[in-house]
């Protein structure tokens, strides 16, 4: 894979390495740095990329380490609840959507971002986040139930397309 | 019904983020980014110290006691290349072993295998805590494993939380609680690196590797690459270009695989030449090794400090 080549796949998936990085680390800077990170390594470790079909979910799990890892030398009682920016449009129902978000797990918010907005599949929402396809399931069950009860409408998810 | 749409939930994408990924990638283009290069510059106070041959190893390490106890799988699913491995084990390597990091952690290459026959190498490696009886090292993978570390705490999620854990054999826990010395400091090595060829910034291609702490303090890291990757013709079958998966166009697929063929050849080409270019005269390719060390205390991560090891391996 040439820079070219690589640099596409990145800019095609861009959107979702910002709300994954968003999602772990909430700030701007920070999800900059860790998506940083992630080209950088990823770039160096291109040739373990056997099949460029999983560009997307090689690149995310690798995002995912790298925002772990900005988690980790945080300090404990960093707050990043203020540092928080609002929805593209800052109207009440976007915000109760985004609080309701929040408030779900991590674990539970990851499988659901992947799934609904990123487009992936069970089985590669399971290779990315290195869970058993039943776990997603059921996360993504969960989360789903969550979601529907802090808003308090009918609503649905449906599969993002990838 | 209606669908609900997540994206509403979200920011616009910072102009400052994607230009920071612009940024990133315009680099990669100038020239190849290397994370350890920089770290190379931050290597200013050199401390160069001789290991080989310090009677200090603990002689019951190395690939034969990894095959053996932690590693068992391999010698059945793959006998050959386990023969191969063990078989043409190399021992008292020369190395060196330099940089900031060596204060505080002693580096030994312990063996390393060169079989081209079975297309695979090894190497590996140990690390132990220069004061002993003050620190306690640790694989810096071995912190925080299960995932549940978050940036805040989350009520509803009772697993959630914002304290490292550390994994050891004494269970999963605060470092204090999992430490087998709670009363030393904590010391981590980052061992999440590429082995490269002579003083070029050309790597070995790497097929996995696997770094943990010993039950008896050192930690271990053992790696294996994948010489297939060296040879155009092995490269040539491993990829795939008949088999199209679904939802790709044939047209478009096949394009991708070639630029993957021509960019993994080209890199395999590469390292074969600086194989070459590295090897001396009696057969010894040298290689080096960019780790890391960074102490913790207080639920917080010390700074990053950095080592190098240089080492030969005979691989003619």
């Amino acid at each position: 894979m040439d820079a070219k080549t690589f640099s596409q796949g990145v800019l095609k998936i861009e959107r979702s390495l910002f709300r994954i990085a968003y999602t772990y680390l909430g700030h701007e800077q920070d999800c900059a740095d860790a998506v940083q990170d992630a080209l950088i390594i990823s770039w160096e470790k291109r040739h373990t990329l056997r099949q460029p079909q999983y560009f997307g979910t090689w690149l995310t799990r690798i995002l995912i380490n790298c925002a772990k890892q900005r988690l980790r030398a945080q300090r404990p009682n960093h707050e990043l609840a203020d540092t928080y920016p609002a929805p593209q449009e800052d109207t009440v129902e976007n915000l109760a959507l985004k609080m309701a978000l929040e408030n779900l797990p991590l674990k539970d918010r990851i499988p659901l971002i992947l799934f609904h907005l990123d487009g992936y599949s069970v089985k590669e929402v399971s290779n990315i986040l290195h869970l058993p396809q039943g776990t997603v399931k059921s996360r993504l069950a969960r989360a789903r139930m969550k979601l529907k009860e802090a808003l308090k409408v009918e609503e649905v998810l449906v599969h993002a397309q990838n | 019904m209606r669908k609900i749409d997540l994206e509403r939930a979200f920011p616009q994408t910072p102009t400052g983020f994607h230009q920071s990924v612009e940024q990133t990638l315009l680099n990669l283009k100038e020239e190849p980014m290397k994370k350890s290069a920089l770290r190379v510059v931050m290597l200013a106070a050199l401390i160069t110290t001789l290991l080989a041959g310090i009677a200090y190893a603990v002689i019951q390490y190395g690939q034969e006691w990894y095959f053996d106890t932690r590693f068992t799988n391999f010698q059945n699913h793959k006998p050959e290349e386990y023969r191969a491995i063990v078989d043409g084990l190399q021992k008292d390597l020369p190395y060196q072993v330099t940089g900031p990091a060596t204060e505080l952690v002693e580096l030994q290459v312990l063996d390393a295998a060169w079989a081209p026959e079975k297309s695979i190498a090894t190497l590996s490696l140990l690390a132990f805590a220069r004061d002993e009886g003050g620190y306690e090292l640790h694989d810096l993978q071995e912190m925080d494993t299960d995932g549940a570390l978050v940036g805040r705490i989350d009520p509803d999620d009772e697993e959630s939380r914002m304290d490292h854990w550390l994994w050891t054999t004494k269970g999963f826990g605060l470092p204090k609680d999992t430490m087998i010395h709670p009363e030393k400091q904590l010391l981590l090595i980052n061992n999440w690196g590429e082995i490269f060829i002579g003083e070029s910034d050309t790597a070995l291609p790497m097929g996995s590797s696997d770094s943990f702490t010993t039950s008896d303090g050192p930690v271990m890291s053992v790696y294996m690459f994948d010489l297939d990757l060296l040879d155009s013709a092995a490269i040539d079958a491993m990829i795939d270009l008949e088999n199209v998966p679904e939802g790709y166009d044939k047209t478009e697929y096949n394009n991708m695989q070639k630029e993957t063929l021509r960019w993994l050849k080209e890199r395999g080409a590469k390292a074969a030449q600086a194989i070459i270019e590295n090897t001396d005269d009696e057969g010894f390719l040298s290689l080096r090794y960019l780790f890391s060390v960074q102490t913790f205390q207080d639920n917080s991560f010390g700074e990053e400090i950095p080592g190098e090891i240089r080492f030969k391996v005979k691989i003619r």
